[in-house]
């Protein structure tokens, strides 16, 4: 199932970015690896819906403005309280790694293929039980 | 007369190429999506062009660059909607109370054949 959902995956961000599939690999990071940018996380949230045939609401796969509380970043770093909030708000995402050096700057490292795949596998397992 | 003071300055730039697949692939959701109601009221959905979504992402994306944001989501682009709009000047604002706080934004749109581009200033 993580295979075949890794494949499906695969390929909708190689059409979505434009890049060769064999490029995308589970630990690359959808910015710095593989030259996402805005349009491109529009872009692939719309094609996966397609590809699995569900909706995906808004902020549960990449959420925007996380950070919308001074409690959450002092100084360019994420706060306990911001990692709490990562967690709560971003629950795919490695919040253990980021939290070993938080700087905002580099959150986008850790939107990961891996991160899109821990969401398909949770969703489509919760769709399955509905 | 006092000087207004500059809150911040945002610039973004879609290549028209880039808008015209995206438009064709996702228009709907566009649509549905990434437009505010009043936005909506404005056109229907087949008169949604590449050039339309194109200024519309660009001015909304410059706007959250101006207020300092990183990635606003797909939800943040439906809760921002362009004003005024004469020529290449507009002002945008965003429907979300937080932001608006933070101030509306005055901009422009440049482009050439192949890109389109919006800059905004929000004032202090």
């Amino acid at each position: 199932m993580e295979q075949e959902i890794f494949s499906k995956v695969q390929a909708t961000l190689a059409a979505a970015l434009g890049v060769d599939a064999a490029d995308i690999q589970p630990e690359s990071a959808l910015v710095r690896d593989l030259g996402a940018e805005s349009i491109d996380f529009i872009d692939i949230i719309f094609r996966l819906e397609k590809a699995f045939d569900i909706k995906i609401p808004s902020g549960e796969l990449f959420p925007g403005n996380i950070f919308n509380d001074e409690r959450f970043v002092k100084d360019g770093r994420v706060t306990a309280e911001g990692l709490a909030e990562l967690r709560a708000r971003v629950p795919y995402l490695d919040v253990d790694a980021f939290s070993r050096d938080p700087q905002v700057s580099k959150l986008s490292d850790y939107f990961t293929v891996q991160m899109v795949i821990r969401y398909l596998q949770d969703r489509l397992a919760k769709n399955a039980k509905a | 007369m006092p000087f207004k003071r500059v809150k911040g300055v945002g610039v973004d730039l879609i290549s028209l190429k880039r808008a015209r697949e995206f438009v064709a692939r996702h228009r709907d959701r566009i649509y549905d999506r990434l437009l505010s109601p009043s936005e909506r009221k404005n056109f229907s959905r087949k008169n949604l062009t590449a050039s339309r979504f194109a200024r519309l992402f660009s001015a909304k994306e410059a706007y959250f660059k101006a207020l300092g944001g990183e990635w606003m989501g797909v939800e943040g682009f439906a809760q921002m909607e362009l004003a005024a709009h004469t020529g290449d000047r507009f002002h945008i604002g965003s429907l979300k109370r937080e932001w608006q706080r933070q101030g509306t934004g005055e901009g422009c749109f440049f482009e050439n054949e192949d890109y389109v581009g919006a800059q905004v200033i929000v004032w202090k």
